[in-house]
């Protein structure tokens, strides 16, 4: 939490506004580094918070999540509406784009009904401007009867005027007038029955007037609460009402837009239609079916390439200089220590760490053209173009890029799925993203293929990586039949207006990104990687004889069916501190060491190509690497979704090495040793 | 059906370039609200910026650009403004 400031006055102020019109650019201008990200209570939505000074005062400004309406459609538009309701903010700052006005105003509309004195700032004005379109804010607000601040918050500009606005309004709510937008006239009758009906049944924070205004829309979470609140001979009445005005919402947000149309009318001077903005030539190729892929997979190779050219190496330096001296030098240090405190450190503590560790540049990338793609607006159009080819799964196209992602590495995968709104949504690419094959397990692939199968290398090693998407796509197609049927929710976007990225709000994104990876998933990789260091050393003096060792054992009877002995179980097991780990396994048990130089050779000797080829299959579908099932749990908000996607992932490892294993069984394919 | 409910036609069946109005919404409430949020709502404007054969469609509401599945343009009926 942030810590309390307690000597000098502070406000609440909710920072409310539609995605995408540079609200985070405000917070982020405001709050600088004095924010805290965390999570809404019992909710997955991100809440940032932070503190700005002004005049003596010291604001706690809340950042609501982004939203185009308040009826509850998602968590987040529940936990924006709660929010005003509930913890009652002095003042509710409302940025909107200026150069989309009449779809911002949509969400005032909305927030006039709410109990809290709302301030609107207009942001980029100056794209406003380039689009050929017109404010007076003067005008808007004399309309409005609330203050509107003209903003170009990535230049910082107005944002000063705003918080005065704020601030003042907050010392003296009453003093605005807001116009608010009625009912039409046909169900103003209803409305009125309906809040009749309510009476005094309605508890506080809630009031019967807008009680009534979302039961006429079918806002599932009032309803549910109303039916609660009422008598039931009360409730059926209003249930009648309701069923025979179906048609409300239709009047409700037509009027709206009524509403909104009278509001701008004097204020706002739209361009000539046929004006051509740089949005719509660059669109032109951006959602085109077959260049607007084009563009995709370059922009895609160049993530990757910068990865590969960057990132890597980075990742080896740090791996060879860093955590490799220090595991030296902790053993060195601690020798004259029983052997198993310097295995402890050198081992357990500092090869947890070296794993978080390595894990960074890869993510810092990552999560950079993450941010960048969102920041430019691209990333819509990418969901876009995708749309289709994701529908099948029960995705749609936002979980495109999360999923493209794990192919570098499946921690950016989950933690890149807060692009997408919907929790079942969400929920159903995290499960699917450790099943794309990063980088690791690709590796591990490079260096067991060729031994074993020679000429055969490259249709093996493609075959497994397609073979593994098929498998994703079955389980994506699977999961949406059974689990999560009925859960699609349709698929509606705004592709926003390219602009130019904010380099400040990117690294804000970057930075927090990272520092949660490091504290969350960081302690847990520690915590794991002192468990499993435990299992395979004690109770000693080897690998063999020791808990993981004699549990690949114990695991006898699935050898037969697998093909595969401990050893390879063993290996298989390890992967689950890090992919890679298998190779160094494998190093340890076949002799080798644990470079692996000679390790295939001795492999190739010792295990037959089709145990190989089972022990690939479960390798590239084993349960997710320690890091992974850290943010997923982090991402999930409980183990309960982690759990299940750990087992799926097991069973559908193991049941597809005995399938892979049995097949070659039974047509006598590579069952001897080479 | 009336004479007048001949002249709509679902929005996916418009071709790019078009400009129409929406007359209606053959959609749960959930569908309605979230168009509405976008600024589809009956007695909008629009004109479609893009629609394929298959996949999604592009249109512009109240100068917001708004990406539609198919399955949710066919629940939106339009009429074409002639001229």
């Amino acid at each position: 939490m942030i810590p309390e400031e307690s000597e000098s006055p502070s406000l609440l102020v909710g920072l409310a506004g539609q995605p995408n019109v540079g609200k985070s650019t405000v917070f982020n201008l405001l709050t600088g580094l004095r924010q805290h990200v965390g999570n809404w209570p019992g909710k997955t939505v991100a809440r940032r918070e932070g503190i700005h000074s002004y005049d003596g005062v010291n604001l706690r400004v809340i950042d609501l999540p982004g939203t185009y309406s308040l009826t509850a459609n998602s968590p987040e538009e529940r936990v924006a509406r709660d929010f005003i309701l509930r913890e009652h903010p002095s003042v509710v700052i409302m940025i909107a784009d200026a150069s989309a006005i009449e779809r911002n105003l949509y969400l005032l509309s909305e927030l006039l009904w709410l109990p809290a004195p709302v301030v609107l700032g207009l942001n980029m004005m100056d794209v406003a401007t380039a689009e050929g379109i017109e404010i007076e804010a003067h005008v808007l607000a004399a309309a409005l009867g609330i203050s509107v601040v003209p903003l170009v918050a990535s230049r910082a500009e107005g944002v000063s005027a705003l918080i005065a606005e704020a601030v003042r309004l907050a010392r003296d709510p009453d003093k605005i007038k807001p116009a608010r937008p009625e009912v039409g006239a046909a169900h103003r009758e209803v409305l009125a029955s309906v809040i009749a009906l309510l009476g005094e049944s309605v508890p506080p924070p809630y009031f019967a007037e807008w009680v009534a205004l979302k039961l006429l829309e079918g806002d599932r979470e009032i309803t549910e609460l109303a039916r609660a609140w009422l008598p039931d001979g009360a409730w059926r009445q209003i249930e009648e009402l309701l069923h025979r005005h179906e048609d409300a919402v239709l009047d409700i947000t037509s009027g709206r837009y009524e509403w909104i149309g009278r509001m701008v009318r004097a204020a706002v001077k739209q361009p000539r239609l046929g004006q051509v903005s740089f949005t719509d030539r660059l669109d032109r190729y951006a959602v085109h079916p077959f260049w607007g892929m084009l563009l995709l997979f370059a922009a895609f190779a160049l993530i990757f390439g910068i990865t590969f050219q960057v990132a890597s190496p980075i990742q080896e330096w740090l791996d060879v200089h860093v955590v490799t001296s220090a595991r030296s030098w902790l053993r060195a240090g601690l020798s004259a220590m029983p052997p198993w405190i310097s295995g402890l450190f050198a081992d357990g503590v500092a090869g947890g760490a070296g794993v978080v560790f390595t894990f960074l540049p890869v993510l810092v990338v990552f999560f950079t053209a993450l941010a960048l793609l969102e920041d430019t607006g691209y990333l819509a159009r990418v969901a876009y173009v995708m749309d289709r080819f994701m529908h099948a799964l029960g995705l749609h196209g936002k979980s495109f890029l999360p999923l493209f992602l794990g192919f570098g590495c499946n921690v950016p995968a989950v933690m890149g799925t807060r692009v997408i709104e919907a929790r079942s949504g969400r929920l159903l690419t995290i499960l699917l993203a450790p099943l794309v094959p990063c980088s690791a397990r690709l590796a591990v692939l490079a260096f067991l293929v060729p031994p074993f199968f020679g000429k055969w290398s490259l249709p093996v090693a493609v075959g497994l990586v397609a073979a593994n998407i098929v498998v994703l796509a079955v389980v994506g197609i699977a999961l949406n039949h059974t689990l999560f049927r009925g859960h699609r929710l349709p698929f509606i976007m705004e592709l926003p207006l390219y602009h130019t990225p904010n380099a400040r709000s990117i690294a804000h994104f970057v930075w927090h990104s990272t520092r949660m990876f490091l504290t969350k998933a960081g302690s847990f990789i520690l915590l794991m990687s002192l468990v499993v260091w435990a299992l395979g050393n004690f109770p000693g003096p080897d690998l063999e004889s020791s808990y993981l060792g004699r549990f690949g054992h114990a695991l006898g009877p699935l050898s037969g069916l697998l093909g595969m002995d401990w050893r390879l179980l063993v290996a298989l097991l390890s992967s689950f501190m890090a992919k890679e780990n298998a190779i160094a396994t494998l190093g340890i048990l076949y002799g080798g060491g644990e470079k692996g130089i000679g390790l295939a050779q001795t492999l190739v000797a010792s295990v037959a190509p089709a145990s190989g080829l089972a022990f690939l299959t479960a390798t590239m579908l084993f349960i997710p690497c320690a890091a992974t099932v850290a943010v997923m749990r982090q991402e999930m908000g409980s183990w309960r979704w982690v759990l299940f996607g750990i087992g799926m992932m097991l069973l559908i490892a193991l049941g597809a090495a005995v399938l892979v294993y049995q097949t070659c069984q039974w047509f006598g394919w590579g069952v001897t040793h080479a | 059906m009336s004479d007048r409910d001949n002249r709509y036609r679902p929005l996916s069946e418009v071709s790019t370039g078009a400009r129409i109005v929406v007359r209606r919404v053959d959609g749960g409430r959930g569908l309605l609200s979230r168009l509405a949020a976008l600024g589809l709502v009956v007695g909008s404007g629009l004109e479609v910026l893009q629609n394929s054969q298959d996949g999604p469609m592009l249109v512009r509401a109240h100068n917001t650009r708004v990406a539609l599945g198919r399955n949710e343009a066919r629940k939106v009926m339009v009429e074409e403004l002639d001229g």
